[in-house]
């Protein structure tokens, strides 16, 4: 306080004769400093995230290859609506970039709920007068840190359809051995036969749910995701005062009413944010799947078995960096890809601004 | 200001005594299923090859192969040596480059005045609505392209630019706009008193930012430090397509190598995973504390 008041003291002072003597020159160059101080950064956000948005469409209107080799024009755009569907013979079929959104949609939907849901509940657990917070949150937090390749290693040796842990456990339980991450066979479908139904010939198994590979996929996810959710929770569980749950207390609440009334409620703009990341990082897997089934390098096939946990991040992958001359088709699968997100996002906030509660 | 400091954060109720039971119960066995592919993972390094193989498997390994280790860092040709190496450069420099570009940027929108701030920070946020894989395929072409560079001419074509080189794995991540957010926070918390303070003493924006911004936003800056390291030690997809000599491979990339070589070998193959795993899980254990406010910071505006 006291030098506030002594530079108001002096300011008017000293500034005038300085400005009058300094000239226009330092007056120039000091309205320049901010941004040298930007420079940095903006050229290189410009250039490495702001052009390639250009450049990206640009690239998707050629048939490129390791440089332009011809102008197509919309042809790449056209071949991503033939790939996705397409009608043979009268009936409808699914195409590889199809597929892939099948299958990016079936991981949507198994990781993220359960993820979110298994976080939550871990969390309020954590909220609590309890001993040990600090470990417990580490231990749940240590897969989001572990480098994925590593991770995955493991994951393809649990998973081993010989010597897997995964296939030890089942046999304890009396159930047959699987072959995991090399088993394209959808999950429903295996769940209808195994329960003595027959599987209805006239819909088509890439509607039967997610293979058994990307259910394993799904379950790694799972395991990689859900201590950065517990640890974002547990900041806005912390965020509530507990006044709130005091007076409910006094008021007779019970734990599930103040867990509808207050943590809902109160969790809920946590809870948004966390959906909304989740959603943006689930449509843009890529190691998860690139390790445990295959990103089509070193003699495996893209997104094996059968093509069944090719992700749209992989399918563009594949034929960017694996096929030739489809560089142009990867950008213009990337370009409709990141149309789609932002209007995902976008309607996310729509129905998120009606829905989440903020103080 | 809210910390949100796990151990001292806000504990609402007191649970009675069964339930508490229940609860632990509960987590530990949660925990154990979190942890267990990290004990599998150091179990199977440590057996041999007939072991890993046995059915049923052993849980502790009958002969503990630390031996495992030694082979497996010195299997691939040119060594996972080189590969640690290339991988602590690319996380090192890109880290300090990352943060002094963020520094700077972050003190002028925080305590700066210019023409078009505000579209100017907009469009930061902005572009963390950019997907990467958007950027993957143009960065990889201007990369390549890059005019004057690695054999190129003027127009950028010619020769491979920046492509294989440690500058194109490292370039276009340096610009971090979470980075620039976060320490933006953490200069526009501080009292504007010091900066009236120092300006009597004489000093320029510049010593400010450096002799007094800087240290008093050490704990942010260690915060997005981790993250930055953290990030790009463990960077797959960018490295892999980059390069495409062995001499530049970091780890993760070495690894993918590795496991297409060694096959069936999972005791070499995880004795590997470990040691490239254990960096950062090292770094994470050593400054939790960082992490979960980075964290929570980011999320709950803070």
């Amino acid at each position: 306080m006291q030098v506030r008041e002594r530079l108001r003291a002096i300011q008017p002072a000293r500034s005038k004769p300085i400005e009058r003597v300094r000239g226009r020159r330092v007056r120039r160059r000091e309205r320049l400093t901010p941004f040298l101080y930007l420079m940095p950064t903006l050229v290189l956000l410009t250039i490495f995230d702001i052009w390639p948005i250009a450049l990206g469409f640009w690239i998707s209107l050629w048939r490129w290859g390791l440089g332009a080799e011809r102008f197509v024009g919309m042809d790449n755009y056209q071949r991503l609506l033939e790939e996705t569907v397409r009608v043979e013979g009268g009936s409808p079929v699914i195409g590889d970039l199809g597929q892939s959104f099948l299958v990016t949609l079936y991981y949507v939907i198994g990781v993220i709920p359960a993820a979110l849901f298994l976080a939550f509940v871990v969390a309020n657990m954590l909220h609590q007068k309890i001993r040990g917070l600090a470990f417990f949150r580490a231990a749940f937090f240590l897969p989001h840190v572990t480098s994925t390749v590593a991770a995955g290693m493991v994951f393809l040796w649990i998973f081993n359809p010989q010597v897997g842990v995964a296939n030890f456990a089942l046999g304890r339980l009396g159930l047959p051995a699987q072959t995991w991450l090399q088993d394209p066979d959808p999950v429903i479908k295996k769940i209808v036969l195994a329960v003595g139904l027959g599987w209805p010939s006239s819909i088509s198994e890439s509607l039967a749910g997610p293979s058994l590979a990307l259910f394993c996929v799904i379950v790694f996810s799972i395991w990689a995701s859900i201590g950065f959710n517990i640890v974002i929770m547990l900041a806005g569980l912390a965020a509530i005062p507990r006044e709130i749950f005091d007076a409910a207390r006094v008021d007779g609440a019970g734990p599930w009413q103040m867990m509808r009334r207050i943590t809902f409620p109160l969790l809920s703009p946590t809870m948004f944010f966390l959906l909304t990341i989740s959603l943006i990082s689930a449509f843009q897997t890529f190691e998860a799947v690139y390790v445990l089934t295959g990103g089509g390098g070193f003699g495996s096939q893209a997104g094996g078995p059968l093509r069944t946990t090719t992700t749209l991040t992989l399918y563009i992958f594949d034929h960017f960096y694996q096929r030739p001359s489809s560089v142009g088709y990867a950008a213009a699968a990337s370009f409709v890809l990141f149309f789609f997100l932002i209007g995902l996002t976008a309607l996310q906030f729509r129905v998120g601004e009606r829905r989440v509660f903020y103080e | 200001m809210m910390r949100h400091d796990g151990d001292r954060v806000l504990k609402p109720r007191s649970v009675p005594r069964l339930s508490l039971v229940a609860l632990y119960l509960i987590l530990t066995a949660g925990a154990a299923l979190m942890l267990f592919p990290f004990f599998w993972m150091v179990m199977t390094s440590l057996k041999s090859l007939g072991e890993i193989n046995l059915s049923p498997p052993t849980v502790l390994p009958n002969e503990w192969n630390f031996s495992n280790y030694v082979e497996a860092w010195n299997k691939p040709e040119s060594t996972f040596g080189r590969y640690f190496l290339n991988s602590a450069l690319i996380a090192i420099v890109g880290t300090a480059l990352q943060m002094f570009s963020a520094i700077l940027a972050a003190y002028a929108f925080a305590r700066m005045n210019f023409p078009l701030k505000g579209p100017l920070f907009l469009l930061l946020l902005g572009t963390l609505m950019i997907p990467f894989e958007v950027t993957l395929i143009p960065n990889f072409v201007t990369i390549r392209h890059m005019p004057l560079l690695g054999g190129n001419d003027i127009t950028g074509s010619g020769g491979q630019g920046l492509y294989d080189s440690y500058a194109g794995i490292i370039l276009p991540g340096i610009a971090n706009v979470f980075s620039v957010f976060l320490l933006r926070q953490a200069f526009l918390q501080m009292p504007r008193d010091f900066w009236d303070a120092a300006q009597i003493d004489g000093a320029s924006q510049w010593t400010f930012l450096w002799r007094v911004a800087v240290p008093l936003a050490m704990p942010t800056l260690l915060t997005a430090t981790l993250f930055a390291l953290l990030a790009r030690w463990n960077a797959v997809l960018w490295p892999l397509i980059i390069t495409s000599s062995e001499e530049l491979r970091p780890v993760q990339v070495a690894m993918l190598y590795f496991r297409g070589e060694e096959g069936p070998n999972f005791h070499y193959l995880l004795a590997a995973a470990t040691l490239v795993a254990l960096p950062g899980i090292l770094l994470y254990l050593f400054t939790q504390r960082y992490f979960t406010e980075g964290l929570s910071s980011g999320a709950i505006k803070g």
